[in-house]
């Protein structure tokens, strides 16, 4: 199985003027392989934004180093990595002049020239886009005359429009119905199956686990345990980094 | 959705404002007259010819460019900044022209007669724009966020404001007048040397501003998402503001602080061209903005009387509700950047 996206010694988090504040260090065991649909998990301020964005390379690392595709992300250009890993944030201020049609071109910017022009294959794999994630009906509508749950289609559509073998998602399902919840997971996991690697950090943990082939864990020591769903221990591992001991009591099955 | 036929329509709306601005003036000259002055055949009164060639024509010409420069700032800035209300002179850069000339007028550098002093005008607002652009610049290398930047070109603008007015405060009356005339804002008076000058500015910002169409656009869903798109954001930022301080700055130095063009025109261009794409918006702010300041221009002559008036009282009186009215008939206004 092909690893799309690994982390040596990584440690991210933020700098202050010139002291630096790790969130999360030594992460080491993170692989994320084509196929695999992955779920981030952690409680709120664990650092789970913070790993999506430097996973990403919005933020700089503050030690170690990332490789997309066995390459060293240093070595690789921003052109070359928005050909190999998309995006999909939860603090999205979207022009409310789009359309969601235009939104979802915009994944095809880096494959266009100076003038973004768009020829036919780049606007026939729009359309698809728009038909794989169900919102073709919508092409003409303003982005912000959505809801929520279209939204997220369309921004998930815009990241497919990339065509990258790694799509990143800072909690895909927040603020969704359930339909929409699970629209949006069945759409990453038959994304995957597709040989992708799909990462996504989410606080619906127990609907996650019926989807998701891994589960990465931060708990509140700020260290990164990964583990793929086949392990038998996978749900009492995540219950014991996750779930306070006094709360214990709350949660017999994950 | 192809725009073509507005383009078209446009272009014969501007080249009759250019016709109506050529024929209107203090002196009425026949429109015969004035197309045998434009072809070279000369007039049947000699001072004809002069004033259309050398007052007029300049004068139509000077509004083109001022218009699309100014139009074409502003929308750089309100995508830059994802702010609505952002124009040409938000990071500062006509204060810093402003702060040159009330140095050069105010603080009593002499001031010779006819083309010299005009060219003093146009030097002290160019080196104080220069100033207040390269600390913008630098600025910007090292902010991490436009909103950062934006703030601290408002504030630069502020304190700029400032020493103005502390020299305004300890000036003679007829120094101050003249400073004033000066912020009245004026299209006439730029020719020749000058005009080219003005002319050769505003192009090369217009030039970097096309190479930023596939930049612009992505800027609209932000800058995090632009990254992840392969758009290099500092190089962005600084080639925008470079291209709105050279042509803001140009302008500002050879007519003054022309007002509310560089904001509303490219809310005026959103209404007229409802697309994102700034394949459409960039030449669509070029031709409403040079329309829209000839049609000020031609008010400001007062059609028919002795009277000019100031081009920025006009572009403000006529365009401020004009704005208004626009936003009210088609709603949300903020929706429409971020």
């Amino acid at each position: 199985m092909k690893a799309l996206l690994e982390a040596n010694n990584l440690t991210v988090g933020y700098k202050k003027g010139k002291t630096e504040i790790p969130i999360i260090s030594g992460i080491s065991q993170l692989q994320g392989a084509s196929g695999k649909l992955i779920a981030l998990i952690g409680m709120n301020g664990t650092g789970k934004s913070t790993l999506l964005r430097t996973l990403a390379g919005l933020q700089h690392p503050l030690a170690g180093e990332m490789h997309l595709s066995g390459v060293n992300s240093n070595k690789l250009s921003v052109v070359e990595k928005s050909k190999m890993l998309s995006v999909v944030l939860t603090h999205y201020a979207i022009s409310g002049l789009l359309t969601v049609e235009e939104l979802v071109q915009l994944g095809r910017y880096p494959y266009t020239n100076w003038s973004a022009t768009l020829n036919a294959s780049d606007l026939d794999f729009v359309q698809e886009c728009l038909e794989k994630t169900g919102i073709l009906h919508l092409r003409n509508k303003l982005f912000h005359e959505l809801s929520d749950g279209q939204q997220q289609k369309s921004l998930i559509a815009r990241a497919l429009a990339q065509n990258t073998g790694i799509i990143l998602l800072d909690e895909p399902t927040n603020h969704l119905d359930i339909k929409n919840k699970v629209d949006v997971l069945t759409l990453l996991k038959d994304q995957a199956s597709h040989g992708k690697c799909i990462v996504f950090s989410t606080h619906d943990i127990q609907l996650s686990m019926k989807f998701v082939d891994e589960v990465w864990i931060i708990d509140q020591q700020g260290s990164f345990t990964s583990t793929s769903m086949d392990n038998p221990q996978a749900k009492n591992l995540i219950k014991d980094k996750l779930v306070p001991a006094e709360y214990k009591w709350l949660v017999d099955e994950l | 959705m192809s725009f073509g036929k507005y383009f078209i329509s446009l272009t014969i709306v501007l080249l009759f404002l250019g016709v109506l601005d050529l024929a209107i003036g203090s002196t009425y000259i026949p429109l015969d007259e004035i197309l045998s002055a434009l072809i070279g055949k000369g007039t049947s009164v000699p001072s004809w010819e002069h004033i259309v060639l050398g007052f007029r024509l300049p004068r139509i010409a000077t509004a083109l460019f001022v218009g699309m420069g100014l139009s074409v700032s502003g929308l750089l800035m309100q995508v830059l900044f994802r702010n609505p209300l952002a124009g040409p002179y938000v990071l500062g850069v006509s204060t810093g022209a402003s702060l040159g000339v009330a140095l050069a007028v105010l603080a009593g550098i002499s001031f010779g007669i006819g083309w010299m002093s005009s060219w003093m005008t146009v030097a002290a607002a160019t080196l104080g724009s220069i100033i207040v652009f390269s600390v913008v610049l630098f600025a910007s290398f090292r902010v991490r966020d436009s909103m950062t930047l934006l703030i601290f070109g408002l504030m630069l603008g502020m304190a700029t404001g400032g020493i103005v007015a502390v020299l305004q405060f300890f000036s003679k009356a007829e120094d101050i007048q003249i400073y004033l005339m000066w912020t009245f804002g004026s299209l006439g008076g730029v020719a020749g040397e000058q005009l080219f000058i003005l002319i050769i500015f505003v192009i090369i910002g217009l030039a970097i501003s096309l190479l930023l169409i596939k930049p612009l656009n992505i800027l609209l869903i932000g800058e995090d998402y632009g990254k992840s798109l392969g758009v290099n954001i500092r190089n962005t930022r600084i080639l925008i503001i470079l291209a709105t301080c050279l042509m803001a700055g140009a302008i500002t130095a050879f007519c003054g602080p022309i007002g509310f063009i560089g904001i509303a025109v490219p809310h005026i261009t959103r209404l007229v061209f409802p697309s994102s794409n700034h394949k459409i918006l960039l030449p669509g702010s070029m031709i409403l903005g040079a329309a829209v300041l000839l049609f000020c221009d031609i008010v400001s002559q007062l059609p028919g009387t002795q009277e000019v008036l100031p081009i920025n009282a006009v572009t403000a009186l006529f365009g401020a509700p004009l704005v208004i009215w626009l936003i009210l008939r088609k709603g949300n206004i903020r929706r429409t950047i971020g």
